[in-house]
């Protein structure tokens, strides 16, 4: 359950300062609150995954401007056998809103399109009248059966290789080298079209280190797809036939994450290999669908995202992409399995989304140029 | 003396995953199928929009009987108290 009693703005200006307007917003905090929840338990790896805590949310006041503006919020996690834990996230949380307010600014032509603009946000006491929606019946969460397998984090670590960018916030993932073949196969036999699957797997935990992980286990290929050139439509046949194969395998496996192809050599064919390479839709390309089924689908703050970049020939690249303080961003992973080099492969570097944010002195937060990838 | 309570149908949800789960009790047997999910969309915080704003449509499996029901169906017609509901999306990667 979240508690919060504030409802949020966001403001608008052009970099000169000229106030382009405010509007309220809908704030998701799912994913924040999954991260927070997520930090508790990585803190403390030997207690069961609890229910019904309790994450209260209260806004950061910003340090020069004051009440009503914020330079972030404090997700607080109560626990009922535990110390509370808190998160503290800045403004960064809130570029995507930024950036569909933007866009409503293009359309109305107050914003040319590619003109940078700042953001600040500001909270709001909500009134408690607004808060109650009454339901015609009840409902109670349950505990998600998730066992934590017990295994050595230090030997899963000798026995990989790192590939990616390594954050200490992420919570460290092993996949092995056969299901990324796998993957690139099935790329490659999807030939123009795109095609993906579920990545299942355990959570790990090591009483030594302290640590959860997640060990990827198996993909299965998805089935009942519609599939073109540019999208793939996951139906609910899809999820059904998933189930089944997961009820099938009687390995207490469960649904870490999702894969999906990028046939980048068709998007890109008339380029070169190298500049196929090079090209930003070939590394760490993360489409606003691709988001959104994400937060849709894999909204627990262990769940993970793999693209396949299938390039022309028999290479391809892979992109790792997770939850980072409620922020799905590209991360670094550990291939376990066979040892041999695959020249194909390299390191995915750059950012999800072509944006910067910078603290800035003149107490404005954040710097978007109102254009996105994909 | 007033008309009896019903006490309304008991059901558990999943989301696609399974890692999401909630028991869900007193739903009134004359609510459609379409209201249930619809109702349950936020108390599982289950994004009601994809990417380009569009409504998502989310199917109700009937674990019991293997099916998906329609939105129409009468909660009362088609459920049983004990019944697991799994909610299933179509959605799109780009």
């Amino acid at each position: 359950m979240l508690k919060n009693d504030y409802r949020y703005a966001l403001m608008l200006y052009r970099e000169g300062k000229a106030s382009l307007g405010q509007v309220a917003v809908t704030v998701d905090w799912e994913p924040a609150r999954q991260w927070a929840e997520f930090r508790a338990q990585r803190q403390s790896p030997a207690r069961a995954f609890e229910t019904g805590r309790v994450s209260v949310l209260q806004p950061l006041w910003h340090s020069t401007l004051g009440e009503p503006y914020i330079k972030g919020f404090r997700l607080s996690v109560e626990s009922k056998d535990g110390p509370e834990v808190f998160v503290d996230f800045n403004t960064s949380y809130f570029r995507q809103l930024a950036k569909r307010a933007s866009a409503l600014l293009v359309k109305k032509g107050v914003l040319k399109k590619g003109e940078r603009f700042k953001y600040l946000l500001a909270a709001f006491p909500v009134q408690k009248m607004q808060e109650t929606v009454k339901l015609k019946f009840t409902t109670e969460e349950v505990a998600p059966d998730l066992a934590l397998k017990e295994s050595s984090l230090n030997e899963s670590l000798q026995e990989s290789s790192f590939q990616g960018r390594h954050d200490d916030e992420d919570m460290p993932l092993f996949v092995p080298r056969r299901v990324l073949e796998e993957a690139k196969a099935l790329s490659k036999q999807a030939g123009t079209k795109e095609t993906g699957g579920i990545l299942i797997g355990h959570l790990g935990r090591d009483s030594g280190a302290q640590e959860i992980f997640a060990e990827v286990t198996a993909q299965i290929p998805a089935r009942h797809t519609e599939a073109s050139l540019t999208s793939l439509t996951f139906t609910s046949e899809t999820w059904t036939d998933v189930r089944a194969a997961l009820d099938l395998r009687r390995q207490g496996e469960l649904m870490l994450g999702w894969w999906h192809s990028h046939p980048v050599r068709e998007w890109c064919k008339d380029c070169s290999q190298e500049s196929q390479k090079a090209c930003t839709m070939a590394s760490d390309f993360f489409s606003a669908h691709d988001h959104a089924l994400h937060r849709t689908i894999f909204p627990r703050a262990y769940s993970v995202a793999l693209v396949v970049n299938d390039l022309a020939d028999d290479a391809a690249t892979f992109s790792m992409f997770g939850w980072r303080r409620g922020l799905l961003e590209a991360r670094g992973f550990h291939i376990t399995g066979t040892q041999e080099q695959n020249s194909e492969r390299r390191a995915p570097t750059t950012a999800t989304l072509s944006t910067s944010s910078v603290l800035r002195p003149d107490g404005f937060e954040s710097t978007v140029e109102n254009q996105t990838r994909g | 003396m007033g008309k009896p309570e019903t006490m309304g149908v008991g059901l558990s949800v999943l989301d696609v995953s399974g890692q999401r789960k909630r028991n869900v009790s007193n739903v009134p047997e004359d609510s459609t199928v379409g209201e249930l999910v619809q109702g349950l969309l936020s108390q599982m915080d289950l994004p009601q929009n994809d990417a380009s704003g569009r409504p998502l449509t989310y199917h109700a499996r009937l674990e019991r009987e293997g099916r998906h029901l329609l939105a129409s169906e009468r909660v009362g017609d088609a459920l049983q108290t004990g019944d697991q509901l799994v909610l299933q999306p179509n959605i799109d990667a780009g």
